[in-house]
């Protein structure tokens, strides 16, 4: 095979990987982004914004928010067990007829 | 008689983690000496009258600061209590000077009398200041975070049906329900401890029992709800 034929192959051959990975293997227009050159979405997912797939990052952030809410509370109950002592403690003094 | 508009005594003395610190003090009474009777020597009295008068001075000046600083009490309690403690403060004071000036071994007594059966300092005023500090405590923020915390969990697991195991399913209605519980059990604790008078105080030295035992049962179930809570989070991780 000579160079002139050589690039008859080639040319169209790259031509048709670029079209691919532009286009979503494959998917011309079918859902563009999803592609594996460019894209924000997992690669080969129809369903990229499904909840299956960003669960992981939400449930992090959910946690975390629940894992605030409940050092709150502990650090409110620690106080407001320090008063119920201190409270037992001022009933117990026994300093008055 | 300002002892009556004032709702309890000097609550103050304490306010949260403060009054923590103030409880030891309260507790350690000795130095008021021997206890003086109706038969005793105006000098006795007046030296007895001294030193029960300064303690409590000092307990309620300690307790005045403490709760302006804490930011447990309600706006509502902390002005009750503060009125009480100012009115307290007032009165001791009053009363140290009259008792100093007494003529006579009768009307010392009498004064000496007023220190305790009309302001009940540390019986009621911080005994009360304590009780409302932690229930607000309770109402105002540990419950509102637990509640909170249970909303978020619950969400978690109607999203993702995954995660709710019937371990963690059983721990999250034991988290709800401890909580509902401290909220009945807070429910206008604060106030009720409040309301109490010295006078009420004399007429039953239990007047502050329920109380009492309310703010420790709704503590003990908030501890119990956060610590659900935690095993969930830990769980979930």
């Amino acid at each position: 095979m000579n160079r002139r034929s050589r690039l008859a192959v080639i040319v169209p051959a790259l031509a048709l990987v670029i079209s691919l990975a532009l286009t979503g293997c494959g998917k011309l227009d079918a859902r563009p982004g999803t592609g594996s050159i460019g894209s924000t979405g997992f690669v080969g997912t129809q369903g990229a914004s499904s909840p299956t797939t960003t669960a992981p990052a939400d449930d992090s952030a959910a946690i975390d928010g629940i894992a605030q809410d409940l050092d709150s509370a502990g650090a409110a109950n620690t106080e407001a067990g320090s008063n119920s002592a201190a409270g037992d403690q001022a009933g117990a003094a026994g300093d008055e007829p | 008689m300002f002892r009556f508009i004032t709702v309890a005594a000097a609550a103050g003395a304490l306010t949260l983690g403060s009054l923590v610190c103030a409880a030891p003090a309260l507790a350690s009474v000795p130095s008021d000496g021997t206890p003086p009777t109706a038969h005793s020597s105006l000098s006795a009295i007046q030296q007895a009258g001294a030193a029960a008068t300064a303690k409590r001075i000092s307990s309620l000046t300690t307790g005045i600061g403490k709760v302006n600083a804490t930011t447990t009490l309600s706006a509502a309690d902390k002005s009750t209590v503060l009125g009480t403690l100012n009115a307290d403060l007032s009165g001791m004071q009053t009363l140290q000077s009259k008792i100093a000036a007494d003529t006579s071994a009768t009307t010392a007594w009498t004064d000496y009398r007023s220190i305790f059966t009309d302001y009940r300092v540390y019986a009621v005023g911080l005994h009360q200041s304590y009780i409302a500090a932690a229930a607000d405590g309770l109402t105002d923020t540990a419950i509102p975070k637990l509640q909170s915390a249970a909303a978020k969990i619950s969400a978690l697991f109607a999203a993702d049906p995954s995660k709710a195991t019937p371990d963690l399913q059983a721990k999250l209605a034991d988290m709800q329900a401890k909580t509902a519980d401290a909220v009945t059990k807070t429910s206008g604790l604060a106030a009720s401890a409040l309301a109490v008078t010295p006078s009420a105080y004399n007429a039953n030295h239990a007047v502050l029992s329920d109380d009492r035992a309310a703010v420790r049962a709704a503590l003990a179930d908030s501890k119990a709800a956060a610590q659900d809570g935690q095993a969930i989070v830990a769980a979930l991780k």
